[in-house]
């Protein structure tokens, strides 16, 4: 019997391991700019072979190449980052409330977006601006609550103390701003895929690969430091180094997916949820099956975005609206959140 | 307020502005005067306002409303402005050099200064209707007259919005007078012009409010030049002008003639730029591109300069139709049309100046 369930819970996790890779081809085929599936074809011949299909209008390449492959990409990095993030840093803390941007990343990304819109006159761009300052509002969280290894509490209430002083200097920096500046940085705190292109991929997806890296190499030690303290030192960890190893993953790859598509509320804080109520707190699996499922539901939400109407929603509202459901679903039949 | 709201652009989330929209279109062109019950006007919230027979002192939070106020020649009745007038109107300065010592009532964050308004102690307040909560409280708690008007970007809207100042402020025939002249500007676009069929018509993306990807769906001087914007009725029409979110693939659908980029922000402050859309690979293949017919233009000033919707109109006119508009010296005009709104000579010659697109507006 415990051997059927088991069966069934790897073959479900196989099902969401492949899950990306099915949804990345169906992707390929959504948008509004209707391309057949033998047009979709010719075109990615084309792309690989261009003397193959010269009769392939620019358009589809455009749109294939320039348009619809960098997003999907992208919408994959950041939904598999801000999951693994969220999923990392629950089990670190110890809390199920946590969500990826607990520790001020997304106000300090915000304000370092904003600076540089304002003040800088984007001599430093937006993006990059923004993952400077989500690093450093981690690095203040880190720095004013001194031994943060052992203090899990005040690691916390300093990230709600850091977030909020980032905020207001945001408001600050708001104030001062032209109101023309104002609506591109109000574009750029909605969080959006929409101009996605290469050159954000070339940005961020070397920052991301690295933090993601890590924290799937640390997966096993996140169920070591998810007990005491004392436990985890008896089993030979040295739990102040991959502590701090942790937090220093999750700020990167949160921070380099912020820095490009801005806030995306909801994701890390109910995928790594999702994933425990579907196959157990062991980390080892959580970990890349929130990368993956993460993946999955953005690209889910951009898919429906892309292809429901010609007009844009920001995809937070489509990440909650896709997401929440399924959570509430599964809260329901199971019961339990946590561990 | 926040005049970020009021220019057609949303602080918040983009479809709390549609919402906010809807409950004013009601009365979207009302604003209706009737001066038999005592100077009521109905503003376009539904609100019922009752105001001074005559309004000696104004506080303007509506940038098009304090605009039409110096067009009208009341702009001595004004005590205190709002923060974008105020602070960031470039023109505001060249039309009314003396506002700029007038108090600045309203900030960015969308607060108000009560107490600078008690102070102020003005007869009537006029506010943008895109703030819902803001006649009411100011109103409740001051008991100060407030009238949330806006042309919500409608040439009708603004005829009417003119014609209420103009009652309010005693000076009907002047109202009546720069409504004639609208009204005659763009009759001479639209008989020049001619009957069109729809495919005589260029089609034409706005890329507006700083972004490559946000649009108006609904832009009338578009439509009386000439031109069709290929993201009219995006939205349902009956919402005025706003703008929408599109997605990059539905620009390359749309494959406009022609793409106008929003060009009233200082060269220094803008996000989208011609050369960068002539250069952005991901839009190689739109006919506007291929053809560099992308083009800047003036768009939307925190709702209309009603000199400067009919240049705007003029310089559309022959951006779309050359054939028929070929001859027409924009510069000449525009100053002509500035001089008589706003009394001013060479307006328009300075105003292209700043914005860097001097020569585009050149015969």
């Amino acid at each position: 019997m415990s051997g059927r369930k088991n069966n069934r819970a790897r073959g479900l996790a196989v099902f969401f391991l492949v899950l990306p890779l099915f949804l990345f081809l169906v992707s390929l085929s959504i948008g509004s700019y209707g391309i057949s599936p033998r047009g979709l074809f010719k075109t990615m011949v084309s792309i690989v072979a261009p003397s193959s299909h010269p009769d392939v209008p620019l358009a589809y390449r455009d749109i294939l190449l320039r348009i619809r492959l960098p997003r999907i990409l992208l919408a994959m990095a950041v939904g598999a980052s801000l999951s693994v993030s969220g999923a990392s840093l629950q089990a670190l803390f110890k809390n199920p409330l946590v969500n990826e941007y607990i520790l001020g990343i997304s106000s300090g990304a915000a304000f370092g977006a904003a600076l540089s819109l304002v003040f800088l006159g984007r001599a430093v761009p937006p993006q990059i601006a923004g993952f400077v300052f989500a690093v450093v509002a981690v690095g203040a969280v880190l720095l004013i609550s001194g031994k943060a290894e052992s203090h899990f509490i005040t690691l916390l209430l300093t990230g709600i103390i850091v977030t909020a002083f980032f905020s207001a200097l945001l408001s600050l920096v708001e104030f001062f701003a032209s109101p023309y500046v104002l609506q591109a940085l109000f574009f750029w705190l909605m969080g959006s895929l929409s101009l996605a292109s290469w050159k954000d991929l070339y940005i961020s997806l070397p920052l991301i690969a690295v933090g993601l890296v890590i924290l799937f190499l640390l997966r096993w030690r996140l169920n070591v430091l998810s007990m005491s303290d004392e436990e985890a030192r008896s089993l030979g960890v040295n739990v102040r180094r991959e502590k701090i190893l942790v937090i220093a993953a999750t700020t990167l790859i949160t921070a380099a997916a912020t820095a490009i598509v801005g806030i995306i509320g909801w994701l890390g804080f109910i995928v790594p949820h999702l994933v425990r109520m579907m196959f157990g707190a062991d980390n080892r699996r959580v970990v890349p099956l929130s990368a993956a499922l993460g993946a999955s539901l953005m690209l889910v939400a951009d898919d429906i975005i892309r292809g429901v109407s010609p007009f844009e929603i920001p995809i937070g509202i489509f990440t909650s609206l896709v997401g929440i459901p399924i959570f509430l679903v599964l809260l329901k039949k199971t019961r339990k959140v946590w561990l | 307020m926040s005049h970020f709201q009021a220019a057609g652009c949303q602080k918040g989330p983009f479809w709390r502005r549609p919402l906010l929209i809807m409950c004013s279109s009601a009365v979207l062109l009302a604003g209706t005067l009737f001066p038999s019950q005592g100077q009521t006007i109905k503003d376009n919230l539904n609100r019922t306002v009752t105001v001074p027979p005559r309004a000696e002192r104004i506080l303007s939070l509506q940038p098009e409303i304090t605009r039409i106020l110096v067009a009208l020649g009341a702009a001595d009745r004004l005590v205190g402005l709002d923060y974008f007038i105020g602070r960031d109107d470039h023109l505001f300065k060249i039309l009314y050099p003396d506002g700029t010592g007038l108090p600045v009532v309203s900030r960015p964050d969308a607060s108000i200064n009560k107490e600078v308004i008690v102070r102020l102690d003005p007869d009537i307040i006029f506010t943008s209707p895109t703030e819902l909560q803001v006649p009411d409280s100011i109103q409740r708690s001051l008991g100060i007259p407030v009238a949330a008007l806006a042309s919500m970007g409608r040439f009708d809207g603004l005829l009417k919005e003119i014609e209420i100042i103009g009652v309010l402020t005693g000076r009907e025939e002047r109202a009546e007078e720069l409504g004639r002249y609208f009204q005659e500007k763009i009759r001479f676009v639209t008989e020049s012009i001619g009957p069109l069929d729809p495919e005589a018509r260029p089609s034409v993306y706005l890329a507006f409010w700083s972004s490559l990807v946000r649009t108006p769906v609904f832009y009338e001087p578009v439509q009386a030049a000439g031109g069709r914007n290929v993201a009219d009725h995006l939205l349902p029409s009956y919402i005025g002008t706003i703008g929408t979110i599109v997605t990059l693939e539905q620009v390359i659908k749309w494959n406009p003639d022609i793409v106008l980029i929003q060009g009233s922000f200082l060269p220094r402050e803008r996000e989208v730029t011609v050369e960068g859309v002539l250069g952005d690979k991901r839009l190689g293949s739109l006919k506007a591109v291929a053809r560099r017919r992308v083009h800047y233009t003036l768009g939307f000033w925190y709702w209309w300069d009603p000199a400067g919707v009919l240049v705007e109109t003029l310089y559309l006119a022959r951006l779309f139709h050359p054939d028929k508009f070929g001859r027409l010296d924009l510069e000449e005009e525009g100053n002509a049309i500035y001089e008589m709104f706003y009394k001013k000579k060479d307006v328009f010659t300075e105003l292209v100046k700043f914005l860097g697109f001097h020569e585009r507006t050149e015969k």
